[in-house]
């Protein structure tokens, strides 16, 4: 089928070309020169990598702060989860809220939030901590334990939305079976709850920790001032002359590869356990009414903490940032500065910077990667769902799909430089590039995203189009498109959030005319972080939960319409 | 709404198809090797007449109508609809389903549920390049074949399950064609409405004359639909025909046990009677139609209600067995009595009185009805 051969191309193009640049530059030691332009390969940078203990280094960190921030989001996740779908805490909607509220906020921004909440000089709780007299409590966010910290807070509302659901679906008959038997709430928790969610939780484990290992945002932000690095950062440094002297693609590239190897052989333990998981009945078909577990005397003291926690995860953060949007320079808060307030740094966003290039750009590029991102993935899944070749062939479009799983978003921007430097395509420099190394970025998930609703499609729907006399293109565009409307806005709008937040991509591809929001908050941060950066994030933060408000919307309104419809239906058959 | 019985019936056909399958096998390749869903499947619909495929799940009736709806490509093998050809393994012939110009009703019905009573029905018209009147003229006729033309502009998720059902029926005939493919149309349904749905379905195929292929596993609606039965067991047609020939005298021991309640009673063949031979069993001998081999050991055959209450004095006689009631239970219409001999059991259907358990009974069965197989490695049918 021609369109199965063209969507196998356009895939390998998106990830095959730039991995195998990757792995050509990796061979090339001549720092200043792009591997077109390198003339001798070379297994130095490798030498380089494995002799220079500073590699060493770099491995502790980059593990230390993986299974810290790991540890501490799935730890709060599912903690949360328990609370909220299996108890009878107090306030449950509030606290959901609460808890997810960190996914509209770009980890770029989330860190710059509590760099001004605890940094060693003024942030306000350490000063606050030194006004109680409580020095000794003081925390300085610039080190490892403060990228884990701030890793793990905006982690856990990540890692909620995946756990939650398991926890949601388990069949409550099991943990009263065990409370007949005599066990109490703890007890129950960790003999029956915890075990039975075992390979829905590991899954969630390996995935988050795929996840730390090659973000950005934080360690960029909060790790090279600090001077920690992690594989991410190194090749961000790497190849930016102002961090060591020449940029050196070959070391970035030799680097990179470590880091795509460690992800991906997590990515193919994560495959394992999802299959190995599907064999565990935690969700069956079978309905039940929810019951929840009395908390009893707990109630309170345990409602008491989950929100305190939840203010420490979404409101201090939110609310110090649009406090410092709000100040001309850094006071912490207090009715005596109130009288400074004013919205200076809003006005001057959008008069004195390229603020509106910036916005039209965001938005062009995130829309343009959203509907191609979609679209090709709509079109892989029907194909690995329903196409009429051989299972052997769909299993393999699957994988090749995918595979950008396993690359971390620096080192596609890496190679995406390579590629667009090689090839006779003029888009390096614009935000074209960017769209498309979003497509590559995103494609694994958004392809999962349209398997699973077009598997909600029964063939049956398809087939009965066929004996109606239309073929494939037709019976795709009739019937199997518009039933996959829901999904596709969807998967549509999930893309351009994540896009809008993706910083790690964008940040090794933009130039000045193609800033984007993402870079654009990040080049101010590099100018210090004042209060013009802190308008900007409050602006991007509204944004994305304007979004992230637009699936329910479109839902309620989808359902309204069909209302509609039923009731001018009503008097036809009277 | 308007009754079937005043419609005029599809104008234009001047030959109803027969469907014709010759030789259609097909293996699946998964990860523990091939397995063989169809082994020479072959057979012959007549024209205008119902044909039904019965069988126990996964015996391959499914996929073999998937094969002539062009939605499953065999192996090999060929495939004719009247005078096209549109499967042919040896000459590389393969029609895709959109161009076979058949009708299908779905197990699932398969409605869209994104548009209305009447956009689904349009649906096949699209590609007939009809005018407008002529279309919404089309729609209306197939809507009021099924009796829901006032429901035309209804959206399709809000139909009950007979109302999908009747869409369904409604947009496989709207283009008119000669041939119909039902994949188990009324097993989603109750038990009323089936029964509903079923006399409407056979009305319709005759007011039309289309040539009808239908697939079930209950045996009920295939003996109460069909002209032809093809009973169809791993992958392989045992044995076609009519409903009655099937059921009261069936070639195979397959049809006798799968039809229906059945009697296989272990005995030895001892001598002849007439036509047939009479096989000796713990509780007598019976005279009966011998099917199958020429060996000794034999299962006598027959059908629980094909058996009567016998006077005592007829004990002996070539249709007549005794033993002792095991089991009783009353049904309202006719009892179920178990009956034992020597370890062996029958179950007979006697209306009338209800024997008491531990009674002693003599029962006749009619010689007419009784079959004598060669006896299976398989444990007898209580």
């Amino acid at each position: 089928m021609l369109a199965f051969a063209a969507t196998v191309l356009v895939l390998a193009y998106l990830t095959l070309v730039p991995l195998a640049l990757l792995v050509y530059g990796s061979f090339i030691d001549e720092p200043g020169r792009l591997p077109i332009e390198a003339s001798a390969l070379s297994l130095q940078n490798y030498v380089q990598v494995v002799t220079d203990p500073a590699t060493y280094r770099l491995l502790a960190n980059t593990a230390v702060f993986t299974i810290g921030a790991t540890a501490l989001g799935i730890g709060l996740a599912v903690a949360f989860a328990w609370l909220i779908e299996r108890t009878d805490i107090w306030g449950r909607n509030l606290l959901l809220v609460g808890i997810v509220v960190p996914m509209a906020i770009p980890n770029m921004i989330y860190s710059s939030a509590w760099i001004l909440l605890l940094n060693p000089q003024n942030g306000w709780i350490n000063d606050l901590l030194r006004q109680a007299g409580l020095g000794w409590l003081t925390f300085n966010i610039y080190s490892l334990a403060g990228m884990i910290l701030v890793q793990g807070l905006s982690l856990a509302s990540h890692a909620y939305l995946l756990v939650a659901a398991p926890f949601k679906m388990l069949d409550p008959t099991w943990e009263e079976q065990s409370a007949i038997a005599g066990k109490g709430v703890a007890a129950t928790l960790w003999r029956v709850t915890l075990p039975s969610l075992k390979p829905a939780l590991l899954a969630a484990i390996i995935f988050f920790t795929v996840v730390n290992m090659e973000t950005f945002d934080v360690p960029g932000t909060i790790g090279i001032p600090a001077q920690v690095n992690v594989f991410s950062t190194m090749i961000y440094a790497a190849t930016q002359p102002e961090y060591s002297g020449l940029p050196d693609y070959g070391l970035a590239s030799t680097l990179s590869i470590v880091l795509l190897l460690a992800a991906a052989c997590l990515i193919w333990v994560y495959q394992r356990q999802t299959r190995h998981a599907k064999q565990f009945v935690t969700v069956t078909g079978k309905s039940f009414r929810p019951r929840r577990i009395s908390l009893g005397r707990y109630r309170l003291p345990l409602t008491a903490i989950a929100f305190a926690v939840v203010a420490a995860i979404s409101l201090l953060p939110v609310l110090m940032l649009i406090w410092r949007s709000l100040m001309p320079f850094y006071m912490a808060p207090s009715p005596k500065a109130l009288g400074l307030v004013s919205l200076k740094a809003y006005v001057d966003l959008f008069a004195g910077y390229d603020l509106g290039q910036v916005l039209r750009n965001t938005a062009l590029m995130s829309i343009t990667a959203g509907i191609a991102t979609t679209l090709l993935a709509a079109l892989v899944a029907w194909l690995v769902l329903r196409a009429p070749v051989p299972a052997g062939w769909r299993s393999m479009l699957n994988r090749l799909a995918f595979l950008p799983m396993a690359i971390p978003s620096i080192v596609i921007g890496l190679s995406f430089i390579f590629v667009y430097l090689t090839l006779p395509i003029p888009i390096y420099g614009t935000i074209w590039i960017i769209a498309i190394a979003m497509v590559t970025k995103y494609i694994a998930f958004s392809s999962g995203m349209m398997m699973a609703a077009q598997m909600q499609i029964s063939p049956e729907l398809e087939e009965a189009s066929r004996l109606a006399g239309a073929g494939w293109g037709r019976t795709y565009r009739r019937i199997t498109f518009p039933l996959l409307t829901a999904a596709l806005v969807n998967c549509f709008l999930w893309v351009v959030i994540h896009v809008v937040r993706e910083l790690a991509v964008a940040v090794m591809l933009y130039s000045s005319r193609s800033a984007v929001l993402s870079t654009k908050v990040w080049s101010l941060w590099l100018g210090g972080w004042g209060a013009q950066p802190s308008a900007l994030g409050v602006l991007t933060i509204l944004a994305l939960v304007l979004l992230l408000g637009l699936p329910p919307t479109v839902i309620r309104l989808r359902r309204k319409l069909r209302d509609l419809r039923e009731a001018a239906a009503v008097p036809a058959e009277a | 709404m308007s009754s079937v019985h005043d419609h005029p019936a599809w104008s234009g056909h001047e030959e109803i198809e027969l469907i014709f399958a010759n030789e259609l096998s097909k293996a699946y390749t998964g990860e523990r090797g091939s397995v063989r869903v169809l082994n020479a499947v072959s057979f012959e619909a007549a024209p205008g007449s119902v044909f039904t495929l019965l069988g126990p799940s996964g015996c391959g009736k499914t996929t073999t109508l998937r094969c002539i709806a062009g939605l499953e490509q065999p192996d090999a093998g060929e495939i004719r609809l009247g005078d096209r050809k549109v499967f042919s393994s040896r000459e590389g012939i393969q029609l895709g389903a959109e161009r076979r110009g058949l009708g299908m009703v779905f197990q699932s019905y398969a409605i869209w549920p994104h548009m209305t009573v009447g956009e689904n029905v349009s649906y096949p018209l699209d590609g007939l390049k009809l005018g407008r009147a002529e279309r919404d003229s089309r729609v209306q006729r197939a809507l009021d074949l099924v009796g829901l033309a006032a429901l035309v502009d209804r959206p399709a998720p809000n139909l009950s399950g007979g109302q999908q059902q009747r869409v369904a029926l409604a947009r496989a005939l709207v283009a008119e064609p000669q041939i119909l493919l039902l994949d188990e149309p009324l097993s989603n349904l109750d038990a009323k409405l089936r029964d509903q749905m079923r006399r409407e379905i056979k009305r319709l195929q005759r007011r039309l004359g289309v040539t009808a292929l239908f697939v079930t596993h209950d045996q009920e609606e295939a003996l109460a639909l069909s002209d032809t039965i093809a009973l169809m067991n791993n992958g392989e047609v045992v044995e076609v025909g009519p409903p009655r020939q099937l059921y009261d005298a069936p070639m195979h021991r397959f049809t006798a046990g799968f039809l229906g309640l059945a009697n296989f009673v272990p005995g030895t063949v001892v001598g002849e009677a007439g036509d047939g031979v009479v096989v000796e069993t713990a509780f007598g001998r019976f005279a009966g139609k011998r099917r199958s081999g020429a060996a000794p050991a034999a299962d006598l055959f027959f059908r629980p209600h094909k058996a009567s209450l016998a006077a005592d004095d007829r004990a002996g006689s070539l249709d007549v067995g005794t033993g002792t009631v095991a089991e009783t239970i009353f049904l309202g219409e006719t009892n179920d009595v178990l009956v034992e001999r020597d370890g062996q059991r029958v179950r007979l259907r006697l209306p009338g009185r209800l024997p008491r358990e531990g009674e002693r009974l003599s029962f006749a069965v009619d010689p007419e009805f009784s079959l004598v197989f060669e006896r299976s490695s398989a444990p007898p049918a209580a």
